[in-house]
């Protein structure tokens, strides 16, 4: 310190050797904390709301123009889930396209980005999507086109869809995208490309009995006249922390009854499960990233380890703090059903409305909704869909 | 030391000034006329290129085929659509009303609007109803068509496999196929197809 000059008083760490001009590693650590991303409140706030049936204040949670920052495709993904329950079929339409789209585009190893994720956790990433979302996206989007009538826009879809499944990348299978992607080709006359979806289908699914060429759910079943499809989604899909404990009144493996003027046309089957597929979609990438985890936690460990060189106390701080962040649940899709099924069944050539009754464990009665729209006619087939949380 | 931080920071001030004459054209928003036709591709997808190029040339494959047949003057076609079978939602009608603006103009052929049949009817209705004798139109005079015009577009894409690189080769071919068909016998006329294949490669790291 040179003589004359006074220097101003300032608060110090205890025990922390001060040097001039030096910003010590701490200081940064708070700002990752801050924008690594928790949950966003504006995501929840969305997603609580759909499930409360509040679809335009969940909506509004989300804001209408184009989502900005990470968490983007997810908050169209959300957004478009929202739409179609709320029946904004082109808007949620053009939401999931546009998610997709993205995903595809920002593909690509951010540098900036993964030095982030090598300090804090892989929330610093650009959310993309797992592949079974991605996938469902589409398949979601194909069914607010069918909602439209827009069997070509559909088909498009559903050839995403194969593409999609075709370059999974050791990840799952996806039955009833598969399924879904036949329907669509069969709807444009494309009689061999839904054959192909359906045996793909059947073959992952051989306890359904899916006729393979028809895509009837039964093998054999007599040429009908007219014919109802109902896409039916029940439940709530995993969340963030894994699971929604709702889905108990459910059971374990619930089903829809479609009637028409108190006949019972037929039920709904179970395609997939989106918390088997999450399940199967971890287990892949925890395969694929074991190399990164263990590279990141060794940075957090140096990191840790040069702050406690300074201060011991302020060390631990860290050490807590980062490895807090690595426990931090992966971004999910959470407006997915948790079981995704299907319902072909005759009907009435005159069919402008029918009931579903929704059943859980035993066969009990859990809701039941009467379906007017979407209710989409082609040639001799109906399209719908319905969901019951 | 004085001479090396004065060296630095008479660096940074070139440096400063270069960056300042040439950089900030990239943080200005700029808009120019570009022609539809030459423009340089923006992705390997489908754009206002191929649709002004395949236009041109399928129309004139058609003409050239000759269509319409020796004999036949000026026949009528409707338009029933090219069908998308890529994995796009690109709009197909732009593809067909640019085809069949280029054969109507030169004269060889005569198109009726199936688009607007309902807004035909609603229109002739209205004047049945509500017109003058001498000015509104006669109903039931529509002319048939003898030919309709459908095709569909086909996308096939390939991509290079996972290796480590750092960029990604991506193939983008398309198949356009427009034909027209005789309405009365069911027969093909003429059927022709244009194709393009583009080559994008996908940089695997940004920033």
């Amino acid at each position: 310190m040179k003589p004359g000059l006074n220097q101003p008083c300032r608060p110090v760490w205890p025990g922390l050797r001060r040097r001039p001009g030096h910003l010590p590693a701490a200081s940064l650590i708070p700002v990752l904390v801050l924008i690594c991303g928790c949950a966003s409140s504006r995501l929840n706030t969305a997603r609580e709301n759909f499930y409360l049936g509040r679809f335009p204040q969940a909506e509004a949670a989300l804001g209408a123009e184009d989502a900005e920052g990470r968490d983007r495709v997810l908050v169209l993904m959300e957004r478009a889930a929202i739409r179609q329950s709320g029946g904004d079929y082109e808007g949620s339409a053009r939401d999931w396209v546009r998610a997709t789209e993205l995903a595809e585009r920002l593909d690509y190893i951010s540098i900036s980005k993964s030095s982030a994720s090598m300090v804090v956790n892989d929330r610093m990433l650009t959310f993309l999507g797992a592949p079974y979302e991605r996938t469902l996206a589409h398949a979601f989007a194909a069914k607010s086109y069918m909602a439209l009538g827009r069997w070509d826009d559909a088909a498009v879809e559903a050839r995403n869809i194969i593409s999609e499944l075709e370059n999974r990348n050791g990840f799952p299978e996806e039955p009833y995208s598969r399924y879904l992607a036949g329907i669509c080709m069969e709807m444009i006359g494309d009689g061999e490309g839904a054959a192909l979806q359906y045996r793909t289908a059947a073959a992952l699914m051989p306890q359904l009995g899916i006729d393979p060429v028809t895509g009837r759910l039964e093998k054999g079943a007599a040429r009908r006249a007219h014919e109802l499809i109902c896409f039916v989604g029940i439940g709530r899909g995993p969340t963030e922390s894994g699971s929604w404990t709702r889905n108990h009144i459910w059971g374990s493996s619930p089903y829809a009854e479609l009637i028409v003027d108190d006949n019972v046309l037929g039920r709904s089957h179970t395609l997939s499960n989106t918390r088997l597929l999450m399940a199967a979609t971890e287990k892949r990438a925890a395969v694929l990233r074991a190399a990164k985890t263990a590279t990141r936690i060794a940075i957090k460990e140096a990191l840790a380890q040069a702050v406690e060189d300074e201060n011991e106390m302020l060390g631990e701080l860290v050490r807590l703090y980062l490895f807090a962040l690595e426990a931090t649940p992966p971004r999910r899709w959470e407006t997915l059903p948790l079981w995704l099924q299907v319902a072909r069944v005759p009907c009435p050539e005159n069919t402008g409305s029918f009931q579903v009754v929704f059943r859980g464990e035993g066969g009990r009665v859990v809701a039941r909704q009467t379906v007017t729209e979407p209710l989409v006619r082609n040639g001799r087939t109906r399209v719908s869909f319905v969901r019951a949380f | 030391m004085k001479a090396k931080v004065s060296h630095l920071l008479v660096s940074s001030a070139v440096l400063l000034v270069v960056c300042v004459l040439t950089g900030c054209s990239a943080f200005r928003y700029s808009v120019g006329e570009e022609d539809p036709a030459t423009s340089d591709p923006l992705t390997a997808k489908y754009d206002q290129r191929d649709l002004l190029a395949w236009a041109n040339l399928i129309s004139k494959d058609l003409l050239d085929n000759p269509f319409p047949p020796a004999g036949e003057d000026q026949p009528i076609l409707v338009v029933m659509g090219i069908q998308n079978r890529t994995k796009s939602h690109q709009d197909m009608k732009a593809i067909s009303d640019t085809i069949t603006t280029h054969m109507l103009d030169t004269g060889s052929i005569r198109l009726v609007n199936a688009a607007r049949r309902d807004d035909l009817l609603k229109e002739q209705g209205y004047q049945l109803a509500n017109c003058t004798e001498d000015t509104k139109v006669k109903i039931g005079r529509q002319l048939g068509a003898k030919y309709m015009l459908t095709g569909s577009l086909v996308e096939i894409e390939n991509e290079s496999g996972r290796e480590v690189r750092v960029s990604k080769k991506q193939d983008v071919y398309y198949q356009l196929t427009v034909e027209i068909t005789d309405l009365e016998t069911g027969l093909i006329a003429v059927r022709k197809q244009r194709d393009r294949l583009r080559r994008a490669s996908k940089p695997l790291i940004g920033w």
